[in-house]
């Protein structure tokens, strides 16, 4: 590895850590406290309006069902998410955020808004381009290596219907 | 982007909501009386929404989810980053029901 490599490697290991123990710092000292950066994804992925069923919120995570629903059952409890069966098939569940969850969620993306911004702002439109083009290319990356080591296994066990009978 | 009707309607208060300017301010002034704890006649169309009133980021939002709520409609971040006024949330939302 020549020094830039090295340099780079340190950054990107530091931005994974830092921007996790930043997030979960600020959410222990906010408002929502009682919700950890886990569930404050799960409440992203179900997002701020139309109900979603529990297969379309887990492919989102990339979880399984069986996994979303022990998450759900949690925040369900702590009053961020509600259930609903659908009115036509009862045999599906469709969940959506209350509206403490809809605070959360808002607050959450306010987070995330402030710190692109943050980095972005200081920055030329030549380096804004520059930087959000080698970080989509990392994204792919990362994402085709995960795919590759969970060996399409996720993504078959995913695939099932979100009944709850 | 900008502030949209959803695409279908999921609230049945919102069929008695009124897109006109004047139900628009005082539906909004009485929100945020309640909010802030506050005299209605404390806002004005003019009021400075984040210089005069004493509202930090939780109720910013409070207000944003009630009002999509109340109104049906969707009032994404970059639309409340161009808000300056309470005028301008009126306009924001009569433009969202026509």
């Amino acid at each position: 590895m020549d020094p830039l490599e090295q340099d780079f490697a340190e950054s990107l290991l530091h931005i994974f850590d830092n921007v996790l123990l930043t997030e979960e710092m600020a959410l222990s000292k906010g408002y929502f406290s009682d919700l950890s950066i886990a569930e404050l994804h799960t409440l992203n992925a179900i997002g701020p309006y139309e109900a979603r069923t529990m297969t379309e919120t887990a492919n989102i995570l990339g979880i399984t069902v069986g996994t979303l629903t022990v998450a759900i059952d949690r925040l369900v409890k702590k009053k961020y998410v509600e259930r609903q069966r659908d009115t036509k098939d009862r045999r599906i569940v469709r969940i959506s955020l209350t509206r403490q969850g809809k605070l959360a969620y808002r607050m959450h993306s306010k987070f995330h808004r402030v710190l692109v911004k943050r980095i972005m702002d200081p920055l030329t439109e030549e380096e804004r381009s520059i930087l959000t083009k080698s970080v989509a290319k990392i994204d792919s990356f990362v994402e085709e290596q995960y795919k590759k080591y969970s060996n399409g296994e996720q993504y078959k066990r995913i695939v099932r219907d979100d009944t709850e009978v | 982007m900008a502030v949209s009707k959803r695409k279908e309607n999921h609230s049945e208060d919102n069929k008695q909501m009124s897109f006109e300017k004047e139900d628009i301010f005082a539906t909004l002034a009485n929100m945020l009386s309640e909010l802030l704890n506050m005299p209605k006649d404390s806002f004005s169309e003019d009021t400075m929404i984040f210089e005069e009133l004493p509202m930090d980021s939780l109720q910013l939002y409070e207000l944003v989810v009630d009002l999509e709520a109340r109104y049906d409609i969707r009032i994404p971040d970059e639309a409340i980053e161009k808000v300056t006024t309470i005028g301008d949330v009126v306009n924001m939302i009569h433009e969202a029901g026509n």
